[in-house]
């Protein structure tokens, strides 16, 4: 007989859990951010409001939004280490009060469906 | 060198250059950092093995640098089903291109009994050439380096007509098995295969030699397989061209039906010859070329009719092609 190769109940739902999780990540991000913080500690800093986010994912995520002009960095030293510190740029202000309203938007909207 | 500095240096060794310095900087300060916790965790330092636990949790090294660089695929999502339809139609193409050569030594009878072989040979070789060439020009189009320019603009009145007899993919079905016959033919009539009977009819002693007038019509009748060859192919990959498969159709008629009148004038288009003892049936031979005479005239006859036929129908599709079912309604409200 051979193997069952379709996805489960639950690899569905992990998988839709992930693609419902990527876009709030970088608004949580973003948020977590109008507050200069380093990448181990922002992410511990996410970690403590309820939202996991793997280091792999994390940094990359940190460098591409610094790249689209809306994070900020600067290398110091803390604890006796060089860290970076990556904090909003004007720009990302901006864009994360817009999609704040989206979010509260869709927020509100969903509330009203499920 | 510490398990670290190695786990690094092999990350970065894939970085691009201008980022490798500051990426592994970063990295070296998160790894520091989750080995601390871990260290505080246990209140006491970290073994080698527990070094080397952290530092395998967070990645292989090609799966950390690729992380880091820009994401792309070699086919974007957009461009994939495009891809798709492309490679589909290749593999189409490259089946029915490698069976006609080996279909024609089936019914010649040079089939060397590794047909199958030779097609897989030879179907498995160009299938993959066919694949890794959409796959190159796939990439430049998703890169950029080849503009598609306004190539993909579309509007829903040039898809094809379902209504038309036979649907969309029996009529490439169709196009594909005329333009398959059409090159066997061509194959044939310019001396690149055997003629299929010729084998069969030299056993009995009895030869069928074309008459002069064939040598005359060598080009025409080449010109016109030609043109059949750019309708099927129309029909194959662009069905919504109506009015430019009806042109081609045309012309193929006119052409059809100016070859069934010279035809016609000639009178004998086969001539049979006995050599051996068959030589010695001179009744039987006459008998022979008269069948055959009278056969050629009538196919000529029904041939001059379909030409005829065909020019009607394809006239009528020339005229009304440009013609969508709402530019219709639209005439009537």
């Amino acid at each position: 007989m051979p193997p069952n190769t379709e996805p489960t109940g639950a690899d569905i739902f992990e998988t839709l859990r992930q693609e419902l999780r990527r876009g709030t990540l970088i608004l949580a991000v973003l948020a977590h951010l109008r507050v200069e913080r380093y990448g181990y500690s922002l992410r511990q800093a996410l970690a403590e409001v309820g939202l996991e986010i793997d280091e792999g994912a994390l940094y990359p995520m940190l460098r591409r939004l610094e790249g689209q002009g809306l994070l900020t960095s600067e290398w110091r030293e803390e604890d006796k280490r060089k860290k970076r510190f990556y904090r909003l740029s004007p720009d990302g202000v901006a864009v994360l009060a817009r999609l704040s309203a989206e979010w509260r938007a869709m927020n509100d909207t969903l509330q009203n469906l499920i | 060198m510490d398990l670290l500095d190695r786990y690094l240096a092999a990350v970065a060794a894939l970085l691009p250059k201008a980022q490798r310095q500051d990426i592994i900087a970063e990295l070296r300060d998160l790894l520091l950092s989750q080995m601390e916790e871990k260290e505080a965790e246990l209140g006491r330092p970290l073994d080698r093995a527990e070094r080397e636990d952290v530092l395998r949790a967070f990645g292989h090294p090609i799966a950390v640098a690729g992380r880091f660089g820009t994401p792309r695929s070699v086919i974007g999502p957009e461009l994939y089903p495009f891809y798709m339809f492309a490679v589909k139609g290749l593999l189409i193409l490259t089946a029915v291109v490698t069976a006609i050569p080996i279909v024609i030594a089936v019914i010649t009878g040079h089939e060397d009994g590794a047909a199958l072989a030779h097609f897989l040979s030879g179907f498995l070789t160009t299938a993959m050439m066919m694949i890794g060439a959409a796959t190159v020009v796939g990439a430049a189009i998703e890169r950029g380096w080849i503009q598609l320019g306004r190539t993909l603009d579309w509007k829903v009145a040039d898809l094809p007509r379902l209504d038309r007899r036979g649907g969309k993919v029996g009529s490439r079905f169709e196009a594909s098995f005329e333009l398959a016959a059409t090159l066997l033919f061509i194959l044939w009539w310019t001396g690149a295969v055997e003629a299929p009977w010729s084998a069969s009819v030299a056993r009995n002693g009895l030869f069928l030699g074309a008459t002069p007038i064939w040598s005359t019509l060598y080009l025409p009748i080449l010109a016109l397989a030609l043109v059949q060859v750019a309708s099927s192919l129309v029909r194959m990959i662009r069905p919504d061209w109506v009015r430019a498969r009806a042109g081609l159709e045309i012309v193929g008629g006119l052409g059809g039906l100016a070859l069934a009148a010279t035809l016609w004038s000639a009178g004998r288009l086969v001539e049979v010859a006995a050599q051996g003892a068959a030589g010695t049936r001179s009744a039987d031979v006459a008998a022979l070329q008269l069948v055959l005479d009278q056969t050629f005239q009538i196919a000529t006859a029904v041939a001059a009719a379909i030409c005829v036929i065909k020019l009607i129908v394809d006239g009528w599709r020339l005229l009304r092609g440009g013609r969508t079912p709402e530019a219709a309604a639209s005439r009537t409200a």
